[in-house]
């Protein structure tokens, strides 16, 4: 029993920038317990890490009566503006397009169990996340993941959220092509891309295959990508119609068509083209109007697409853009099992319901597609290893986690399906359902999430449990409507999209405030998420099952043949569809009815009182202030390395420091400078050191000088004197840094 | 030997109807409230109760969280103790033993939870959620099983048993300890329960 630390342990395994980025945030933390490092600029560093606030990490917590203290021991410490630092929140990990291998679902597993409530949440961004962690455990937690090449790396705050895309790409029968390569490809080119640091807000993309399905919901993307074949000069060509500017939150809006069809050799240069535009004309001070939908509707998409074609000219070529292409021809799944039909296979009791509500046959012959149908999107520690085991067994690594809250097993031999559900169902996965009534999505809510008004998730187990019951004896028609329930207008559960959606809000009764939802009717989940539905009104959270239940019956009773959801609530028209709603919107008074005025879940007396500050959108910090945070970073790292006697390290530390604060203020002047010290140096001197730009008033270039020295001179062997020495230089170079660009305060012209 | 940074206890219920789980979440939120546990720092109610063999409902806290756990479809209460555990393994075992009987304790004597708990106390599951110092291997019982032997003793009496539970290696380390002597004998009164 050797106590190693996991850095140490994993340090063979992790990919060494992965493992970097890490010991950054490690040090950022340290820095920020120092009190120097600012909590708002640590707050988007960490946001940027996945480490995410949770409800109640102000230190207040209402219990019913009045808001009571939670006693931290640490009450002055803060890892965010009016967050404390004891607080346990979340730690979100991003998985791109969804997939995960049985091994990296170990992992998650494992430290699920180790640092968290041992529960896995999928959320409906494909990505995983944790709650009730504490920050302390957040650097071993991502270095378990890096060992298994995941990163949590701009899972939340102002960046590139997890590219999404449709599940069954590849294996899907109607699919232009397998988007998959594609949306890895652009994944990965766009984390920690300089272009995509100097956002106003998230930004979100997602890949889709088909057009009339629901696919990867394209139209509600900030960047869609709808694959396109096409026949151009006798031959067919992939590409993407490209939208951008689609969103929920509290105003949705549909994407518009950026471009009708893009080469796949154009697709990540314009999805970097677009990203510039946004950084450079989002809004940055309003965080309520900083999303790039309210761009492209105040520009008007043919002004944003002049922009954007106009900003491709002007890139620095980059032979990323095309790279991938080359392995696109061996971009291949290999199933784990030869293809077998089920025929003649023996079929346990169950089977046929899941079969027709859970098996998608995929184009390959023989194969088909399982969901593991999740109950809001929970699994625990043990059924993700059994999972993980049976995805071994017969699927190998192809595992996708879908917008949906489940999970898909791809590649499974027909034949396998009685064997693999009979291995789902002992272990609590084989539920039926996917897709249908009982199917329910629903964002974290009042559980955990800081602007949660009702409770999501209470409501969604309620209405789970209800129709479940009677899944049998209910119509098709009914089966087949999907249920979305968010806890806030923020969305997060897609209640937009749903045939029956909810998002919770608050109203008062007498002295008393009752959690409602508003009822939001017909959206259409189809065609990419095709069209929003319509709010008809609020009704008491404790009503919501007898609402469900009378709109789906008078669907049911007055459909025509083949008539839709949507179409009928098309038809009925605003005013009948809020006339069902009319009986339960009259509000009973505490006395009448004290049930109705405490949650789903939670019988404390309803509140307002612990809701907080969000993070969703993060915190807005300058480009500057992130990135000379990583400089102070390395600069601490540098101090680590030198009481630990490593003179090298230190001084590669100190130096390399300096660069990058240098880097952080060329690039308030000009955002391409790259990653190369010889150019940001030549850059720094001809902007800022010629200029004088940097230089003070008492000590004039000084503290300039000790970047020009080091760069022009290396010290081929320091020792404890000399790295000491440049550690103290590269404090004072980042303190001019700061304070140059303090001077200046911003007010630069860019120069693209 | 070096406390691990988490350790758990979970005692079993005789019995536990299942779809009486909702009876804990209205007292787990009183107990936050009325701040029942001396020296925790409690949080928040978790409901779990949709998923299969899980922690149904969870009593969150800073120092430890107290679940009514359905693992392996056994109903018992867990005591997690994830922060603070000691300078040793013997300390962090002697707090989370005497923590888990005390919840235990109060949970039976809580007066909306009158005769429904019932909870068995003279055998144990340990699990040690620290996969790098203390790896699920046979070795490390070994070690484990020898530092645990006077605390334990304390508890359950001088017959009490320590087994390996060779589950899946990716678990955690995981002991069984059962004695002739119920753990929770050795209570000290708990906190009054105010409503």
């Amino acid at each position: 029993m050797t106590a190693v630390s996991w850095k140490e342990a994993l340090s063979t395994q992790m990919d060494s920038d992965l493992a970097h980025e890490i010991d950054i945030f490690e040090g950022e933390m340290e820095l920020v317990r120092q009190g120097k490092l600012d909590k708002r600029v640590f707050a988007e560093k960490r946001l940027r890490r996945g480490v995410y606030g949770q409800r109640y990490d102000n230190g207040q917590r209402h219990d019913g009566v009045q808001s009571q203290t939670l006693a931290y021991p640490e009450p002055v410490s803060y890892k965010g503006p009016n967050t404390l630092w004891d607080a346990p929140g979340m730690q979100r990990i991003k998985v791109p397009f969804g997939g995960v291998t049985p091994e990296q679902l170990d992992v998650i597993a494992q430290v699920a169990d180790e640092y968290s409530t041992g529960i896995l949440h999928v959320t409906t961004r494909q990505d995983f996340q944790l709650h009730y962690v504490h920050i302390e455990d957040t650097p071993d937690l991502m270095r378990r993941l890096a060992a298994v090449g995941i990163t949590t790396r701009e899972a939340c705050g102002n960046s590139v959220r997890n590219v999404t895309c449709c599940p069954f790409a590849g294996v899907c029968r109607t699919e232009a092509f397998d988007t998959t390569p594609h949306a890895k490809a652009l994944a990965q080119f766009l984390l920690g891309h300089d272009d995509v640091q100097d956002f106003g807000r998230k930004f979100k993309i997602a890949f889709s295959g088909c057009e009339d399905e629901a696919c990867g919901l394209v139209m509600m993307n900030d960047l869609g990508l709808l694959a396109q074949v096409q026949e151009i000069g006798g031959q067919l060509k992939r590409g993407f119609r490209v939208y951008v500017g689609g969103g929920l939150g509290t105003v949705p809006y549909q994407a518009k068509v950026l471009s009708e069809f893009t080469p796949e050799e154009e697709l990540l240069p314009l999805a970097q083209a677009v990203c510039r535009v946004f950084a450079r004309l989002g809004e940055k001070r309003n965080r309520n109007q900083a999303r790039i939908k309210f761009l492209v509707a105040k520009l008007g998409i043919d002004e944003f697409r002049r922009l954007v074609e106009e900003e491709r000219q002007t890139m620095p070529f980059d032979d990323r853009w095309t790279a991938y292409l080359d392995t696109l021809p061996q971009f291949r799944e290999e199933p784990a099992r030869p293809a077998a039909t089920l025929n003649g296979s023996e079929q346990p009791a169950g089977f046929d319901a899941w079969y027709r509500t859970n098996v998608y046959p995929q184009r390959q012959t023989g194969y088909a597609v399982a969901t593991v149908n999740l109950p809001l999107g929970d699994l625990t520690a043990q059924q993700a290893w059994s999972l993980a085991d049976i995805a071994r067994k017969y699927v190998g690594d192809h595992i996708r986690t879908t917008v949906e809250q489940n999970i898909v097993l791809r590649w499974i031999s027909e034949k396998d399906l009685p064997a693999v559900y009979t291995e789902l169902a002992a272990i609590g996965l084989g539920n039926a359902g996917a897709g249908t009534i009982v199917d329910i999505t629903a964002c974290p809510g009042t559980d955990t999430c800081k602007l949660g008004i009702a409770s999501s998730r209470g409501l969604a187990r309620e209405l789970r449990t209800r129709l479940a019951a009677r899944n049998a004896s209910l119509p098709d028609a009914i089966k087949e409507l999907k249920i979305k329930i968010s806890g806030c207008f923020n969305s997060c559960g897609h209640h937009h999209v749903a045939d029956i959606g909810f998002f919770g809000n608050s109203r008062r009764s007498g002295n008393y405030k009752l959690p409602h939802f508003q009822v939001v009717l017909g959206g259409r989940w189809q065609d990419n998420a095709g069209s929003y539905g319509l709010a008809v009104g609020a009704v008491p959270a404790k009503s919501v099952p007898d609402v469900v239940d009378v709109i789906t019956e008078r669907y049911v009773h007055e459909r025509q043949p083949g008539e839709s959801f949507q179409s009928w609530i098309g038809r009925i028209g605003k005013k009948r569809a809020r006339a069902l709603l009319e009986p339960f919107m009259q509000l009973p008074t505490y006395e009448e009815r004290p049930d109705f005025f405490s949650d789903w879940g939670d019988p404390r007396v309803f509140s307002l009182g612990d809701i907080g500050v969000g993070e969703c959108a993060g915190e807005v910090v300058s480009l500057f202030s992130m990135e000379i945070a990583t400089a102070e970073s390395t600069a601490f790292d540098a101090q680590v390395a030198l009481e630990e006697g490593d003179y090298q390290r230190a001084d590669e530390m100190a130096y390399r420091a300096m660069i990058l604060a240098a880097r952080a203020l060329v690039r308030t002047q000009y955002q391409d400078v790259g990653d190369d010290p010889d150019r940001i140096v030549h850059e720094f001197r001809r902007r800022f050191y010629e200029t004088r730009l940097f230089f003070d008033q008492y000590v004039k270039g000084k503290f300039g000088r000790y970047l020009l020295d080091r760069h022009a001179h290396p010290n081929p062997n320091p020792d404890a004197d000399s790295s000491h020495r440049l550690i103290e230089e590269a404090l004072l170079f980042i303190e001019a840094t700061h304070a140059c660009e303090a001077r200046i305060n911003g007010n630069i012209s860019l120069d693209l | 030997m070096i406390a691990p940074q988490r350790l758990t206890v979970k005692f079993f219920f005789e019995t536990l109807d299942p779809n009486a789980l909702s009876r804990f979440i209205p007292v787990f939120h009183r107990w936050i409230g009325d701040a029942v546990m001396p020296g925790e720092i409690l949080i928040d109610v978790a409901d779990y109760k949709h998923v299969y063999q899980g922690p149904a409902v969870v009593l969150v806290g800073f120092y430890a969280d107290y679940i009514i756990d359905l693992a392996h479809g056994q109903a018992g209460l867990r005591y997690v103790r994830k922060r603070q555990t000691g300078t040793s393994f013997a300390d962090a075992l002697r707090l989370s033993l005497h923590q888990a009987v005390s919840v235990g304790d109060l949970l039976a004597k809580d007066p909306d939870l009158q005769g429904f708990v019932d909870l068995r106390t003279n055998d144990a599951i340990f699990t040690i959620p620290d996969r790098l110092r203390y790896p699920n291997e046979e070795a490390t019982f070994a070690a484990v099983r020898l530092a645990a032997f006077p605390v334990v003793k304390e508890f359950f009496g001088d017959d009490v048993e320590i087994d390996y539970l060779a589950n899946d290696p990716r678990e955690p380390l995981t002991l069984r300890v059962h004695g002739p002597r119920a753990a929770a004998g050795l209570l000290v009164e708990p906190q009054a329960i105010t409503r």
